[in-house]
């Protein structure tokens, strides 16, 4: 009998599957807020309830495409009438599939299926949680926030570092200022345009007191940015929880396809990022057996 | 709301069907490796859609699979797969995944690959040795035989007529005389011609042969100027391959029409269950559509359902194999 996996931490993270299914929506809203970025307002007919970090699979339904697209569910919005339940995704410009996207007016109609995955650690009162975005990896820390306000937990307990390439890139800075506060807000940009020039470990070296007050952090974004963090905090602070949201290529996001593995050195088969996650700790994570291998065939002339 | 209503139907009588000895209430199940049972199964209740559940292959020890990227998307027409046959193993299958599925109410088809033909034997004496088997949870096992042939240097013990004769006679000696259990093989279409192939599987004693598995594909990244796949080319599965899965089916079909054949490969829609079973499967297996709608199934069965009451069928595996003897 193969040893079952000890993944004691993921049981323990919040996951919300009242409302589990293929949601018919529409969009109310697709507005560029920067170069590549779109926030798209979806609408359904009914409940579509959460916990922050938690995903939905977006049904491309143009021909041309064959698979879903995973989004992070960003913020909860007011329905218009006759819609239940509308929210929000916060998605780039990638591919062909999100370029698609892109073009879509209001009244374009899609699937969503949902809520799938584990969620970040639901904030506590009294437990600083230091947020860690990047680029599009900002999205579920919108709805961790807008959870702790819910809450009643007040500005100031939790923060967000948010790194993008330039000033072009941060249109939704104005919705996180109003959510975080903006002195519990710290931009940085890799062409120094606006805020702290240089990365989010840039930021944090900046801001180290920031680290001393967390209790946790929790990130999101290009996974060469997480991996770092993890790196840098394995050195800064080595007994503060630092919590990952993986972005994997995600084919089926139900568990189905086997296609979105990570290796965590806790378990000693590959985990469905989908389904086990795609929040981890980032110490279980093993990010080079992780990270995708290419052949170095070929060559070519180049 | 798509979710399936909560208020259970039976499968509809006209979908029920008999592949060789095992009946089969629907004859509509999931392509082994795509599907999540207990998920899948929250947003449609899964007994009233399929007549069994096909586990992702098991090999007889944990696999750990091929490292990323695992997948590309093929535009408009489907995707590759290059898993690696990622699985937790023979004895982790038989204490949960078969009793889950079993648990929700569906028979359980085993998907099994081994690399020796000694060890499809001692894979089925296994599995008719354990506790789900006498509980009468696996109606049979599908080999899957796109595993390499270790002991034949590596070469697919599909690609061969010889090596599929060895599995089968193995694990038929495996599951023992008389077992209830029956045996389906798995056949790939990456060979010249799939006839060989499944006149050696009939003649080895299968009860029913599956067709198709995924065709080889492969993808590169022109900007990167790299195949984007580790081990170069994977399984292209989808849309695109029905038209080729249908002409193995009828092909087969035609030369064997005593053979018994599920039909898979690129199944997405009701058209495609009809033509599958009028091209000669007595029941269907759907994969990768799983990937885009988990609601799929009910959708078939839904449909396939209105289609034969329109039509006036009664049963629908009455139309096996019409196209081919119907001038």
């Amino acid at each position: 009998m193969l040893p079952q996996p000890e993944i004691p931490f993921l049981s323990a993270l919040p996951t919300c599957t009242t409302s589990l299914a293929d949601h018919d929506a529409v969009v109310l809203e697709n507005r560029c807020v920067g170069s590549n970025f779109y926030v798209m307002q979806l609408a359904t007919p009914n409940t579509l309830a959460f916990v922050p970090g938690q995903f939905v699979m977006i049904d491309l339904p143009q021909s041309g495409f064959f698979l879903r697209r995973p989004m992070s569910i960003m913020q909860v919005i007011d329905a218009p009438e006759p819609y239940r339940q509308a929210f929000s995704i916060f998605y780039k410009v990638h591919g062909k599939g999100t370029q698609a996207m892109s073009t879509w007016p209001i009244g374009q109609a899609t699937r969503v299926l949902g809520p799938l995955g584990k969620g970040f650690p639901l904030p506590v009162s009294g437990q600083s949680q230091l947020m860690v975005g990047g680029g599009i990896g900002v999205a579920p820390f919108v709805a961790v926030q807008a959870h702790a306000r819910a809450q009643g937990i007040p500005l100031g307990q939790n923060r967000l570092v948010y790194g993008v390439r330039s000033s072009q890139d941060i249109g939704i800075l104005p919705e996180l200022e109003a959510l975080f506060g903006s002195e519990n807000l710290l931009v940085c940009t890799q062409d120094g345009s606006q805020g702290i020039a240089g990365t989010v470990i840039d930021a944090l070296t900046q801001r180290s007191e920031w680290l001393a007050d967390a209790h946790a952090v929790l990130t999101c974004g290009p996974t060469p940015m997480m991996r770092a963090l993890a790196g840098f905090l394995d050195k800064q602070a080595p007994a503060l929880p630092l919590w990952v949201s993986l972005e994997e290529r995600m084919p089926c996001g139900t568990g189905a396809c086997t296609g979105c593995v990570i290796t965590l050195n806790t378990s000693p088969l590959p985990v469905k990022t989908c389904i086990e996650g795609p929040v981890f700790l980032a110490n279980t994570i093993d990010w080079e057996a992780s990270a995708p291998k290419t052949l170095a065939v070929g060559g070519g002339c180049k | 709301m798509s979710t399936v209503t909560t208020t259970p139907t039976p499968v509809p009588l006209a979908l029920a069907t008999t592949v060789g000895k095992t009946p089969l209430r629907s004859l509509i199940m999931n392509a082994s490796g795509c599907f999540n049972p207990s998920l899948f199964h929250q947003l449609a209740p899964l007994p009233q859609c399929l007549g069994a559940i096909v586990t992702k292959t098991v090999t007889p020890q944990p696999r750990g699979g091929n490292p990323q990227y695992r997948t590309v998307e093929l535009a408009g027409v489907g995707m590759l797969n290059s898993i690696g046959l990622q699985n937790p193993g023979l004895d982790y299958a038989l204490a949960t995944d078969v009793p889950v599925s079993a648990a929700l109410g569906c028979p359980v088809v085993l998907s099994v690959s081994a690399e020796t033909p000694e060890a499809f034997g001692d894979l089925a004496h296994r599995i008719v040795q354990s506790a789900p088997a006498q509980a009468g949870q696996v109606i049979a096992l599908e080999l899957n035989l796109s595993c390499p042939n270790v002991a034949k240097g590596g070469v697919d013990f599909g690609s061969n007529p010889q090596t599929i004769a060895l599995a089968i006679t193995a694990a038929r000696q495996g599951l023992g005389e008389g077992s209830s259990i029956a045996l389906w093989a798995k056949l790939t279409p990456n060979v010249a011609s799939m006839l060989p192939m499944a006149e050696s599987a009939s003649s080895a004693g299968v009860d029913a042969v599956t067709i198709m598995n995924t065709l080889l594909g492969t993808a590169i990244d022109v900007k990167a100027r790299r195949f984007i796949l580790p081990r170069i080319s994977g399984g292209y599965s989808g849309p695109g391959v029905f038209p080729v899965a249908l002409h193995h089916v009828q092909n087969v079909h035609r030369h064997f029409p005593q053979l018994p054949i599920i039909g898979v490969g690129g199944i997405e829609t009701v058209e495609n269950v009809l033509a599958m079973v009028m091209a000669g499967a007595s029941a269907v297996q759907v994969g990768t559509a799983c990937f885009r709608s988990p609601l799929v199934f009910a959708q078939l069965v839904d449909g396939l359902a209105s289609w034969c009451g329109v039509e006036g069928v009664g049963v629908l595996s009455e139309l096996c194999g019409v196209a081919v003897y119907t001038s």
